[in-house]
């Protein structure tokens, strides 16, 4: 097997968190090696506004005939493979990940989502706890993460959010036709709408232009580098430094253990599928709240006979995707056009803490999107009355310029039988188990999911909207956040990593995506997994100075 | 594979029949419908696409794939072409179509006895499509699928034919590189805004 020289640190996934912590570390002088299992796409790659392409074949993704996962509700139920349609709505697997395609909401977690057990706890059937941290210890990270990856936003301007030191960088986007429908139907019913953050630039900034509100952004990658992905605001600073190597198409496998039983590196199949192993003084996982729990269960031996770093078998449990939907389809007599613009410009917290009067617990909020200009999603979307002929065209004719459809957001509640572990029965093209999800949302997500759903509609209500369609709860099996698979806390026995993300079992093994997450809050979780990156990574760095990490 | 010269992966009368249940799905009347579009030459397109994906073993078809992305990169629009039949399952579809169309033909008969599916009218083949519809038929489901795509999907796939099904719509397109200027619809214009007066740069 080909060995390459040892590199400080070896990081797993080039995604959101995994190109912050490229950053951090090469600039605080490491050296760094980021092993990517997708492709290294570029700016002009995302120029052909190709809902077919991008959308529905596998250009972020890879195929579900190559590498499936596979989902069943409970233990008791046989698992079925997850379809191409569930797969694609997960994070793209390219430099950047989730970033490159996502639609750059981007959220502070309030105060009280760091201490659900304490504010709202216990709740049968669940594992609720507090953070180990507070949104005090994360508050100079978010600034920093706001500033570094480049958000645009208006502070103050949501009488909920949580206490900030300094405005976003740069002003809102450009306010679109839902975000104005929204704030239309909310001022009627006394709730306080405001300028989504968005990790989109509206004006230059760091070297980049500002959004030219092309359509097409939630999905797809931005052609004119003004989404903050971290293919844009991170990446090109970790090469400057010289000390970054980033490798696309190469998949790991396993992380190594030497006879101390430290991370000694990764192997990985390279893009010719042969396999090579990079030695590292640190690894850090950052593949993922799926694929980095997979990874860790792959990597099993015999110090670690139920898979690296779970020693409290806690490795992959305790999953959450948020709140089952629900995401609602309204239309008004006037047009929006929503080919135009960013996807979500208007949103509201009205809804977002507990009111136990509701008959659950916690909250979440509702975001109207433009839908960008994806005609084939609507032709497909089940609102026409008929699938086909006559009256599904004159539909579409109608529909087109006069749509929105507006998704809920609502935190869910970890659950330890929510869990991702490997298939015993299905492996994928390299032969490696896949990984399995077993996901049931909890009674208190439906009822939150549905509760945001009505209020939902009377929003759209108040606003003049001539058709609403609220659909029921979804069944959830997959979705693009992925958190709580490697929960941190200060307990070894009922944790995978320290307040720094550090493994309990292995010292020099840190993870940075979701997985650590304790609760998931009600919010799109990108700019929390990033502000969390760079606390790490700050800790990492001073640690590496005092001559603890690195010798 | 084919029965003519025509370096179809369909046989003529296999094509004319796909192309008519299509016309049917997306009919057309004072605008295009999917037979001025080109749907058929879509799906053909799609069907054609695949001889990588039946010859070889999954792991060789990710290792091909990663081929054509890595390098140079999955750039031009050659790769990505060749990414974009990679990706499909053409030769998978390929059998459903063939058995799908012979369903259609069945099915027709039952209708009118000796027609084919071609061979009825508007009105008997909407009569065999909701049938096959009702049942929720995967043939159909592929059908209807691919049918919207190839209208409403880009041009650069072989449907949709001078946007011919964006005009349907009143979509322009995309519209990068240009981009849009405010106002993007009818309520941003007429909504008031609180928040417009807001300053975008604040690093200075
Ligand atoms: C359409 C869409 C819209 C979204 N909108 C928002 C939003 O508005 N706001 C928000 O906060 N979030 C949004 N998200 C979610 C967001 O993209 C994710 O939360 C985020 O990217 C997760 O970051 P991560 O670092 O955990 O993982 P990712 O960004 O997914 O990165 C993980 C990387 O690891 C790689 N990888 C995985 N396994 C391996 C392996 N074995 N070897 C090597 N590499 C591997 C993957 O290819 C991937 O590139 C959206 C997602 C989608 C799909
Ligand atoms: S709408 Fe703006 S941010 Fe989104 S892809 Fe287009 S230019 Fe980029």
């Amino acid at each position: 097997m080909a060995q390459h020289e040892t590199v400080d640190v070896c990081i797993v996934g080039g995604g959101a968190s995994g190109l912050v912590a490229a950053k951090e570390l090469t600039e605080a002088g490491m050296t760094v090696c980021v092993l990517e299992r997708g492709p290294w796409y570029k700016r002009e790659d995302f120029a052909l506004g190709d809902e077919l392409m991008y959308k529905r074949r596998n250009f972020f993704w890879p195929t579900v005939e190559l590498e499936p996962r596979t989902w069943r509700p409970n233990a008791d139920s046989p698992s079925e493979v997850l379809s191409t349609k569930t797969q694609t709505f997960s994070n793209a697997m390219c430099v950047g990940g989730g970033t490159i395609h996502y639609s750059g909401l981007s959220w502070r977690f309030h105060e009280s989502d760091f201490r659900v057990k304490s504010e709202d706890g216990p709740v049968a059937g669940t594992t609720i706890e507090d953070w180990p941290i507070s949104y005090e210890d994360m508050e100079p990270f978010y600034e920093k993460a706001e500033w570094t990856v480049g958000v645009s936003g208006q502070g103050w301007s949501s009488p909920f959010d949580p206490p900030r030191k300094r405005d976003y960088p740069v002003g809102p986007a450009a306010r679109n036709s839902p975000g104005a429908a929204l704030e239309r139907g909310a001022r009627k019913l006394g709730l306080h709408p405001f300028p989504t953050p968005l990790a989109i630039l509206t004006g230059d900034y760091d070297g980049r232009p500002g959004c030219i509100g092309k359509g097409m952004c939630s999905s797809y990658g931005c052609p004119v580098g003004a989404k903050s992905s971290t293919l844009e605001s991170m990446l090109p600073k970790a090469l400057a430094t010289g000390r970054l190597e980033i490798r696309p198409l190469c998949l790991s496998r396993e992380i190594t253990l030497d006879r101390q039983g430290k991370a000694s590196g990764v192997t990985y199949f390279n893009a010719e599928g042969e396999e090579e192993h990079q030695p590292a003084r640190l690894v850090v996982m950052a593949a993922g709240g799926v694929e980095t729990a997979r990874l860790l269960l792959l990597s099993e031996s015999a110090r670690f006979p139920q898979g690296l770093a779970n020693r409290s078998g806690l490795v992959g449990k305790n999953l959450m995707f948020h709140s089952p939907g629900v995401t609602l389809v309204v239309t008004f007599p006037e047009p929006l056009d929503g080919h135009k613009g960013t996807s979500s410009t208007r949103v509201l917290h009205d809804f977002y803490k507990t009111d136990t009067s509701r008959g659950f617990i916690r909250g979440g909020f509702m975001h109207p999107r433009a839908h960008g200009g994806d005609p084939i999603e609507l032709a497909l979307r089940p609102i026409h009355g008929k699938r086909w002929g006559q009256e599904h065209k004159d539909s579409m004719r109608e529909t087109w310029r006069h749509y929105l459809h507006s998704h809920c957001t609502g935190e869910s509640l970890p659950v330890e039988s929510n869990a991702v572990d490997l298939d015993p029965d299905l492996t994928d093209c390299y032969g490696l188990p896949v990984a399995r999800i077993t996901y049931t949302s909890h009674e208190n997500d439906v009822r939150l999911a549905t509760y945001l759903g009505e209020r939902s509609r009377e929003i759209y209500e108040a606003a003049g909207a001539t058709r609403i369609i609220v659909p029921k709860p979804e069944t959830r099996k997959l979705h693009n956040h992925q958190m709580g698979s490697c929960r941190m806390g200060n307990d070894p026995e009922s944790s995978v990593v320290d307040k720094w993300c550090r493994s309990h079992d292995v010292s020099n093994l840190f993870i940075v995506d979701a997985s650590v997450f304790v609760t998931g809050a009600g919010l799109n979780p990108t700019l929390t997994i990033q502000a969390n990156a760079f606390r790490v990574c700050d800790y990492m760095v001073t640690e590496a100075h005092k001559g603890n990490l690195i010798h | 594979m084919s029965d003519t010269d025509s370096g179809s992966v369909l046989s003529d009368h296999e094509r004319t029949t796909i192309e008519a249940a299509a016309a049917r799905i997306v009919p057309s009347d004072e605008g295009a419908g999917a037979r001025e579009a080109g749907v058929i030459d879509y799906i053909e397109g799609l069907l054609a696409a695949d001889d990588v994906d039946t010859d070889i073993s999954p792991r060789e078809k990710k290792e091909y794939a990663n081929f054509i992305l890595g390098g140079m990169g999955g750039r031009t629009e050659e790769q990505q072409a060749t990414l974009f039949k990679l990706h499909g399952t053409g030769s998978r579809h390929l059998q459903a179509y063939r058995d799908g169309v012979r369903e259609l033909d069945r099915a027709a008969a039952e209708v009118a006895s000796g027609k084919d599916f071609r061979g009825l009218d508007d009105e008997g083949q909407d009569q065999v499509l909701t049938v096959l519809d009702e049942r929720k038929d995967p043939f159909f489901t592929l059908l209807l699928t691919h049918t919207m795509e190839g209208f409403y999907g880009h041009p650069r796939h072989g449907g949709n034919k001078d946007r011919a099904g964006w005009e349907v719509l009143g979509y322009p397109g995309p519209s990068f590189p240009h981009g849009n200027e405010k106002p993007y619809g009818w309520y941003d214009a007429n909504e008031p805004d609180e928040f417009a007066e807001e300053k975008k740069d604040r690093s200075s």
